[in-house]
């Protein structure tokens, strides 16, 4: 068996990878990190057969009690969300550079009802399986396949509306949002 | 949508913007809080903190370091009838390529003992013997839990025991099999062991009505089971369903209860045919299975129904451990890689051969799968060799490699593979899938079935797949809306799910029955519940077709 500096090793990107794209705030994706570790070392994992999967799950939980704390607030604010939003005035240029960056794409994902997002996560940052992630979630199969479509739909919308293209190759994306971007304003 | 899929794959696991924080400073605080708990984890072999190893001693324990040496131990005991589906195994026992282990542990009066290793290339294999003392003839006796620790984790996949009575010795015979094997020449690992169980067969009365359609619920009130639901179905002309969901109270005997419907006809057993599936999780937890009977197995004559299940009678506590130094030195000399690179079929990339392990026990051929979606799309394989003809099993993919498939095939005891020996894979029965497949590709060429005039009236209409009539059947049973497709030509593969409508309106059809690919039976059933209408525009995800008579053979050597 890994000890626990092995196995802190071996995981704690993924975990922190996947609490900072579900919660979307390193200051908090960090604390969880580090709540998710304490309490692999502090469970038997003796009968543990997929220990990403084991721990990935414990990681899924943490997350979700910590959006379901902070939902309360949260959600008091997104819902009049309009009433703090500016007009945009930022500099085109600055638009696009910022576009590509991982803040961004945890900014469209933040804006994924937390259901969804955890399985878009685990399924494309994790590449588990769809039963995997059923069995991770605790929920049908067939929930996490409607889950994950409507995930992807949305995702879809929310980067639409970003202006960013979807596209498989990078240089080309870039180009067509700067395009999009340059079109828009003008 | 496939686009999205490959753009948040690539973005989600791009690390170099991600702003990591200091892992290091994270460890210290981690430690220092972990060392500080009194609930620290005794065995988990935490270096750092030195106070751990004292405790692990407290279980059944032998601690024999054995050197490896190659023993012939299969003297007594008759390992040939358990061995009968493990060829490769009872090859290398004839060739004295055994690890001799000899070691036991008694508790409660069953004793538990390690005979002889195997370990090779491709798997580690150890034989046992477990003495029960007296057993009743009722009695069935299992091994939980049997795994092999120290091996680096993440190994323990693959890892299954088997037993056999051998009546003339009154003792189990029984193997225990595992993916893992050593690294280097000497590895330290334990084997370990959970319970040791016995249980007997036990029935229960159903006064099921298999006329009526509806769903039928019954106590149980045995075993932590709680209750029992059936709703028969009429499959065609010649096959009867029966989807059962049971409620357990005590949801841990859902590991060894294995609870099935028998009729009996006039007093005979009438069991299930084969292709049955049990222990699905329904969506409140409970126990499902899909049971099919011949028709005319339960129509005429005085039927009754049974629930039959395994009670559990004795159970001993372990876990019960061995230590043991395992190596495959003296199996090296047998084994050969090879890669290859030969498409699977003719001119065709989508699939390739890639590598083979011949090993003194099993032959394993790697296929690389260019769409990991893709399974492998022929259901039998088989290796020629000199002669000979080596039916193989699927295994699952190695973990993070869902684009390879690993077919394995035993080696017969009487046959010597070398370098030059001529080998040909053979793959029969493809099964194609047609449609989407993933249920994130887009809807565009999506063609409805429109369902008019639902109501409780079966009504029927046929459709053209491939070719093929497919025949589609809709009707109400209280407020649930039931879809029953399937085709009478039997190369027609089935529908695997239906959904009403598309994108955010889509409904999905949940299905009762669980559909394989290519596993003969084409007819499905999926049930929409709180069906408000009575019309429906219907799709499917994808269908397959069956073609048992295509063939492909790859020349792998010479």
């Amino acid at each position: 068996m890994e000890t626990n500096r092995e196995l802190f090793e071996a995981y704690n990107k993924d975990v922190y990878r996947t609490c900072y794209y579900m919660v979307h705030d390193a200051a908090d994706a960090e604390d969880l990190t580090q709540d998710v570790f304490i309490t692999v070392f502090r469970t038997n994992r003796e009968n543990v057969e997929h220990m990403k999967a084991w721990i990935m799950k414990i990681t899924v939980n943490h997350c979700l009690n910590h959006l379901k704390r902070k939902r309360t607030l949260q959600q008091k604010v997104s819902d009049n969300l309009y009433l703090f939003k500016k007009s945009p005035e930022t500099p085109v240029d600055r638009l696009i550079e910022q576009r590509e960056t991982t803040m961004e794409w945890a900014k469209y994902l933040s804006q994924l009802p937390v259901k969804l997002r955890m399985v878009i996560t685990l399924r494309y940052m994790h590449d588990f399986s769809l039963a995997e992630v059923s069995d991770l979630l605790s929920i049908p199969l067939g929930t996490t396949k409607s889950r994950l479509h409507k995930g992807l739909k949305v995702l879809r919308r929310i980067l639409l509306e970003a202006g960013v293209q979807i596209d498989q190759k990078e240089g080309e994306s870039y180009e067509k949002v700067r395009e999009y971007a340059g079109a828009s304003v003008e | 949508m496939k686009k999205l899929e490959n753009m948040l794959e690539h973005r989600l696991n791009k690390d170099q913007n991600v702003p990591y924080p200091n892992f290091d400073s994270m460890w210290e605080r981690i430690e220092q809080d972990t060392t500080a708990s009194v609930h620290t984890r005794m065995s988990s072999g935490s270096q750092n903190r030195g106070r751990n190893w004292s405790k692990i001693a407290a279980v059944a324990s032998v601690s024999v370091l054995l050197a490896a040496a190659p023993v012939y131990a299969a003297v007594h005991y008759n390992w040939d009838t358990m061995l009968r589906e493990r060829g490769g195994i009872q090859a290398a026992l004839a060739q004295n390529l055994g690890q001799q282990l000899d070691q036991s542990v008694t508790k409660d009066g069953v004793t538990l003992k390690l005979h002889t290793a195997i370990v090779d290339e491709n798997r580690t294999v150890i034989l046992f013997t477990l003495d029960v003392g007296q057993r009743q003839d009722s009695e069935t006796w299992r091994v939980t839990g049997m795994t092999l620790k120290g091996t680096g984790g993440g190994n323990s996949s693959g890892e299954y025991n088997y037993l056999n009575w051998d009546e003339k010795n009154q003792i189990y015979n029984g193997y225990f099999e595992s993916e893992w094997t050593p690294e280097n020449d000497k590895v330290n690992v334990q084997l370990v062991a959970n319970d040791i169980q016995a249980f007997s067969v036990q029935s229960l009365d159903l006064p099921l009505d298999i006329h009526s359609t509806e769903t039928q619920s019954f106590p149980i009130g045995q075993e932590g089971m709680r209750s029992i639901e059936v709703k028969p179905f009429t499959q065609g002309q010649e096959k009867m369903l029966f989807s059962s969901a049971i409620i357990f109270d005590q949801p841990e005997a859902k590991e060894w209860a294995y609870p099935n419907i028998v009729g009996y006809k006039n007093g005979t057993l009438i069991n299930s045919l084969p292709g049955g599936t049990y222990g699905t999780p329904g969506e409140k937890g409970e126990y499902t299975a899909q049971q099919y009977f011949k028709a005319e197995d339960v129509s005429g004559g005085q039927l009754t129904y049974k629930l039959q299940y395994m009670k559990k009678e004795k159970d001993v506590n372990g876990p019960l451990s061995f230590d043991l130094q395992l190596s495959k030195k003296q199996m090296e000399s047998g084994t050969i890689k090879t890669s290859l690179n030969l498409p699977l079929e003719v001119g065709e990339t989508d699939y390739t051969l890639e590598n083979m392990v011949v090993s003194p026990t099993q032959i394993r051929v790697t296929v690389r799968s260019k769409d990991i979606d893709n399974s492998f799309p022929y259901k039998k394989y088989a290796l020629e060799v000199a002669g000979k003809t080596l039916e193989g099993n699927l295994w699952r993919s190695p973990e993070g490699e869902p684009e390879l498939t690993v077919l394995r095939f035993e080696r017969p005891v009487d046959l010597e593979i070398t370098k030059e020996t001529p080998i040909t894979f053979v793959a029969k029965y493809k099964v194609t899938h047609h449609g989407s497949y993933k249920i994130t590709k887009n809807n565009d060429d999506k063609i409805p079935l429109l369902l008019t005039n639902i109501s409780q009236k079966k009504q029927t209409i046929i459709q053209q797949l491939s070719g093929y009539p497919v025949k589609w059947t809709y009707y109400m049973q209280g407020s649930d809306l039931y879809v029953e497709t399937g085709s009478d030509d039997a190369h027609f593969g089935g529908i695997n799910q239906t959904h009403i409508g598309l994108d955010k309106e889509r409904i999905l059809g949940k299905p009762v029955t669980v559909n394989f690919a290519g596993d003969g039976n084409n007819k499905a059933i999926d049930v929409y519940k709180d069906f408000k209408g009575t019309e429906a525009s219907i799709y499917m995800f994808y269908y397959t077709t069956d073609d048992p008579e295509k063939e492909t053979r790859v020349q792998i050597r010479p």
